[in-house]
């Protein structure tokens, strides 16, 4: 899901650019604001914790093999803002030291994996926690944390190589949010996996979150979301992407 | 702990090793996106920008062969270009200009990596005003990551050895086990470190024992870099 230099229009990776960079700029705000000094080194080894993660590579199919990713887990442990200050901090150590996405697409990387993946997946956890109930309800939040974060920072990926204009509507969507929806699942078994487990043996571990969501981050993130909206409108001349996708032009 | 992929050419001595990371950094992150920003590419730029990757190269004694490997990361997205183009617009001709590109892209960014050693690129980029608690974030990951990685290994060793032949989906299920503990062995480790750090007078930044020092040399790496990329880019060969 790392997207290479040279994939995205400049207007595209611009803008993400911007966006991302702005959303990780409140994200360290907000973190050295609400965590003590004792958790920043902590947070540092969590970076590595994910980043290790990555490299373990397990058999998928046909020869293939798959690695977890670790954006909804970083959600559920650490919260939103320090759940995306880590995973940002994962794949620019990931771009400039083994070049896995591009130096000018790192602000496209961070708002799939970092703001979709890690903030979509602590929404998604603390939801799933709020409404399910029973023994195993630690893991199915995490499955679903895991899982509906792979799927959408996927489409969020599908998106932008479609505003580029370098697959089509159909084929990208189809082709990328499919086949994580499929590996998403096994992401979701890690997630829900990692945190029944952490849950049984170190339960103070899964309460680190202390950066909160507010309504005040929620109005920044949408604000921040509908300029990045109005400014891929202006990714091509070409008619607008949803009037094609739905055939209406 | 040594990190193999990038570490290799860490200890050479070439004009390339001895400037300033941040005249590397602001030269190969300009190349990018000089490269990038190019519409389409004229015959002198397809044969121009590989050739000031081969100067840097020459530059930088990194072997060719080690840059083509790092371009296996581009294949994903390159086979979905390809399959996608049979349903799309692109051409092939713009099919091959973004893999050229990301191969600029990838080339210039394993050639600034390969001649800098990561403890200086992070003193570079304190220096470059990022924020403290980034610079301090980059600098934990790149110190744990290669330990807690060789943690993992172990784990994924003792794990395979144990459960060879059974059925894929049951290993990701203790795949997370094995998250989980190594999760717990890194927060106990990170309790020692702080705890360690602190007995040490602790205070936030990138440690490192080279003072940066923008010379002469810098200069004339800057200016030639800035030239060669304008003549490429907006030089018109008859």
């Amino acid at each position: 899901m790392h997207i290479p230099d040279g994939f995205l229009t400049p207007r595209v990776w611009v803008s993400l650019d911007v966006v991302s960079g702005s959303l990780l700029a409140l994200g360290l705000r907000r973190v050295s604001a609400a965590f003590e000094e004792k958790a920043i080194p902590l947070m540092g080894v969590l970076a590595a914790f994910i980043f290790a993660g990555q490299m373990i590579n397990i058999p998928v199919a046909g020869g293939t093999s798959g690695h977890f990713l670790g954006g909804g887990l970083a959600g559920a442990l650490l919260g939103p803002w320090a759940g995306l200050v880590v995973m940002s901090v994962v794949l620019i150590v990931q771009c400039f030291l083994f070049q896995d996405g591009g130096a000018a697409a790192l602000g496209a990387n961070i708002l799939n994996m970092g703001v979709v993946g890690s903030m979509g997946g602590s929404l998604f956890y603390r939801t799933a926690m709020g409404g399910l109930h029973g023994e195993r309800r630690v893991f199915w939040s995490g499955f679903l944390s895991g899982w509906l974060s792979m799927v959408l920072a996927a489409g969020c990926c599908a998106v932008q190589l479609c505003l580029s204009q370098v697959v089509s509507w159909s084929a990208g969507l189809s082709l990328i949010v499919g086949i994580h929806a499929l590996v998403g699942l096994l992401e979701g078994i890690v997630t829900g996996t990692v945190l029944q487990a952490l849950s049984a043996s170190r339960p103070d571990l899964v309460r680190l979150d202390q950066s909160r969501f507010t309504l005040k981050d929620g109005m920044v993130w949408m604000i921040l979301l509908a300029i990045l909206f109005a400014a891929a409108r202006f990714a091509s001349e070409a008619p607008d992407p949803v009037q094609k996708l739905l055939g209406l032009k | 702990m040594t990190h193999q992929w990038h570490d290799s050419y860490r200890h050479q001595i070439t004009p390339a090793h001895h400037l300033d990371p941040r005249s590397k950094l602001f030269v190969g992150l300009l190349f990018i996106a000089v490269v990038l920003l190019t519409p389409r590419f004229t015959p002198v730029q397809a044969a121009g920008y590989p050739a000031l990757i081969l100067i840097a190269a020459a530059l930088s004694g990194v072997r060719l062969r080690l840059l083509a490997v790092r371009f296996l990361t581009i294949m994903p997205f390159a086979l979905l270009m390809g399959v996608s183009a049979l349903f799309s617009h692109l051409s092939h001709q713009e099919w091959l200009g973004m893999l050229g590109k990301a191969m600029c892209s990838i080339a210039a960014m394993s050639l600034l990596m390969l001649t800098t050693p990561f403890p200086d690129l992070l003193r570079a980029l304190e220096q470059l005003h990022l924020p403290r608690l980034l610079v301090m974030f980059l600098a934990f990951l790149y110190r744990y990551g290669g330990v807690l990685y060789e943690d993992a290994v172990h784990l994924e060793r003792a794990w395979a050895a144990r459960y060879f032949g059974r059925f894929w989906l049951r290993q990701w299920a203790h795949l997370g086990n094995i998250l989980a503990a190594l999760f717990i062995r890194s927060y106990e480790r990170a309790e020692r470190v702080f705890a360690a750090m602190q007995a040490r007078g602790f205070s936030s930044g990138a440690a490192g024992v080279r003072l940066l020092h923008f010379g002469f040399s810098d200069a004339i790496f800057v200016c030639g870099g800035l030239l060669l990329l304008a003549a490429v880019r907006w030089g018109r060969f008859s």
